[in-house]
């Protein structure tokens, strides 16, 4: 198993991987121009990774392939959000009444629609062959964006975020939706999602309420989902918690999946790696570990069988050097996985 | 035969005296008396009385006030009409006011308008009409446009005393208390447990100050918003026929509309030249008296 950058080689499984996600994954539209465009935006990030400081939207798209070059899944790691649009969460805020004559207080929960998540680096656009998920290519295309970022730091923002997609029902409806955006939008969840991946996402601004929701006032179906995660993407939210990454305040606006937020340099990928020097060696070694090499545009990611040494370097298996697009001694980026 | 008298021709209007009490209580028996919630208990009718007496005398127009009227007929008292000025001055009065936005999308062609409702205080200084009732034997459109014509000549001799605007609050279908569909779906939803005994007006102050939004809201509670319970549906014409109008205020209590009017769109020469910083007058009104003619 291997990540790599995207290429505009991968459209047809970069399709066929749209068109097996979910619809609240607008990272993914199915409409092939578009990503197209995403592709193509993706290899100039990779391309331009090396000599440029951070300030771009810089969306970098990474495939995982088995063996044999098959495309298995793919994810997303944008530098930095609201830059070429805007980036859109609700918030909770929780405010206070009071009553002078009653000498009480009762707090208010409401959601705000809100760009505080602006400005931040972003890890999206994850969606993996339902027959390949399994825990150990889950991790390696997760953490290979950390790894990744750790490489190039300067490019990227000190707090990553990251959101998971909320609960649909059986109809693939969105009881939020139906609760919050069908009033103001007056769409379905799908098509709001479908104009939200595919249009400028200004509509947000022109459409959704400027005011607090009051989640007081809201359905109980619609409540019971508020940061609620669809168990298609349980597996990732683990992975994420694992890796540092804590709940927060907000929400997407259209699901109300949670989304979660941690310091980049304090996430688990990035404390535990380091740079270490490859060690070309046939051998039955028995520790997995994240291994990547530190180029841009030929970014390659590995989970590979070694062992390291007391001086730092780790021993690998010659294929694996070579999958790496390295030579014995080179140096690397890796984590015990 | 032709009959020239007016039928108001030998009513009076006139500022309410200690002895009216026994008259006063009587007639707010009669099923169709409307009396404001925030007139009081029933037993405080004598405190009443005697501080409107006092308000007559004082006219200063300072604070909040009461000014109770009573209807003369034959020497009989047949009818009450009482005025709380400067309204929420001391006690804050809340009110939702409803509103509007309008949310478009050219690019996906979407054009929504929202209603919303924002609660303020919007009627502080304003003169509540809080008490009305007439005689069994009389009518809203004799007795009552009598109290009427009375009161307004009052607010033309006494603008300083009376605000700018004169409001009625109008109870609710099925009005304060817990059976109201508009206080059930709104403003219970945001009291815990531990405090839903409490009085309903007094809960008021614990509701969220930034907007509402009606789609948020049941089918249900947003039908009844502005209606008048049936039992005050003649009282109400009755207003609007002297010129009082729903604009956009509703009682939060119960979804009840609050009827009001500008004194000067009733009373071309309403003239209010005070502030309320400057200093009172001090003429008194203890003998105000208005023959109908």
């Amino acid at each position: 198993m291997l990540v790599r950058p995207c290429t505009l080689e991968d459209i047809d499984a970069f399709e066929r991987l749209a068109f097996d996600s979910p619809v609240g994954m607008t990272s993914l539209p199915l409409d092939r121009r578009n990503l197209e465009v995403r592709l193509r935006a993706s290899q100039s990030a990779f391309a331009k990774v090396e000599e440029q400081g951070c300030g771009e939207e810089s969306h970098f798209l990474f495939a995982v392939e088995d063996h044999k070059g098959n495309v298995l899944g793919v994810s997303g790691l944008m530098a930095n959000t609201g830059i070429n649009a805007p980036y859109y969460n609700l918030r909770r805020d929780r405010t206070y009444q009071v009553s002078s004559s009653l000498q009480k207080h009762v707090a208010h929960s409401a959601l705000q629609l809100c760009g505080d998540n602006s400005g931040k680096t972003l890890l999206n656009s994850f969606f993996v062959d339902e027959n390949s998920r399994t825990p150990e290519l889950m991790n390696l295309l997760s953490r290979a964006r950390i790894l990744f970022m750790k490489q190039f730091e300067d490019r990227f923002q000190n707090d990553v975020i990251v959101e998971f997609i909320g609960i649909t029902d059986e109809n693939q409806e969105s009881p939020f939706w139906n609760a919050v955006g069908l009033p103001f939008f007056d769409m379905e969840y799908d098509q709001a999602e479908q104009y939200f991946a595919t249009l400028s996402p200004t509509f947000i601004a022109e459409l959704m309420p400027p005011f607090p929701i009051y989640e007081n006032l809201l359905s109980e179906s619609a409540r019971q989902v508020i940061g609620k995660h669809s168990m298609d993407y349980d597996d990732q939210l683990q992975i994420a918690l694992a890796e540092g990454f804590q709940y927060s305040n907000f929400f997407n606006f259209f699901d109300a999946g949670p989304c979660l937020s941690g310091p980049r340099r304090l996430l688990k990928s990035h404390q535990n790696a380091g740079e270490i020097s490859l060690i070309s060696a046939q051998a039955d070694y028995q520790e997995k570990y994240l291994v990547s090499n530190l180029k841009g545009t030929d970014f390659r990611c590995l989970l590979v069988d070694g062992l390291m040494d007391a001086e730092g370097a780790l021993s690998v298996s010659p294929e694996n050097l070579e999958a790496l697009g390295l030579d014995p001694g080179d140096r690397a980026m890796g984590v015990v996985l | 035969m032709s009959n020239n008298t007016h039928p108001l021709k030998g009513l009076v209007v006139r500022a309410v005296q200690q002895s009216d009490g026994p008259a006063i209580a009587a007639l707010l028996e009669q099923p169709k008396a409307f009396v404001s919630d925030h007139w009081g208990p029933k037993s405080s009718l004598e405190e009443h009385i005697k501080n409107s007496v006092l308000a007559f005398s004082l006219s200063e127009g300072e604070s909040e006030a009461l000014f109770l009227f009573v209807l003369e007929e034959a020497g009989e008292v047949s009818g009450v009409l009482g005025l709380s000025t400067l309204i929420g001055t001391t006690q804050p009065r809340y009110h939702f006011r409803a509103g509007k936005r309008v949310h478009q999308s050219h690019a996906l062609s979407v054009y929504r308008d929202i209603d919303l409702l924002l609660l303020g205080n919007d009627c502080t200084g304003s003169t509540e009409l809080c008490l009305f009732a007439v005689g069994q034997k009389s009518s809203l459109a004799v007795q009552g446009a009598a109290l009427i014509e009375g009161v307004f000549e009052f607010a033309r001799l006494n603008p300083n005393l009376l605000g700018q605007r004169l409001i009625a609050e109008l109870p609710g279908l099925n009005g304060n208390s817990s059976k109201s569909e508009f206080w059930l779906g709104l403003g219970d939803r945001f009291i815990p447990q531990e405090l839903k005994h409490e009085s309903v007006g007094v809960l008021v102050e614990l509701l969220p100050r930034t907007p509402i939004y009606l789609p948020f809201l049941s089918p249900e509670v947003r039908s009844v918003i502005g209606l008048v319970s049936c039992e005050q549906s003649d009282f109400r014409s009755f207003l609007e026929s002297n010129g009082l109008y729903f604009q956009d205020m509703i009682r939060p209590e119960d979804g009840g509309g609050v009827l009001e009017v500008l004194w000067r769109q009733v009373i071309p020469e309403f003239n209010r030249t005070r502030n309320l910083n400057d200093r009172p007058e001090t003429n008194s009104q203890a003998k105000f008296r208005f023959e109908c003619s």
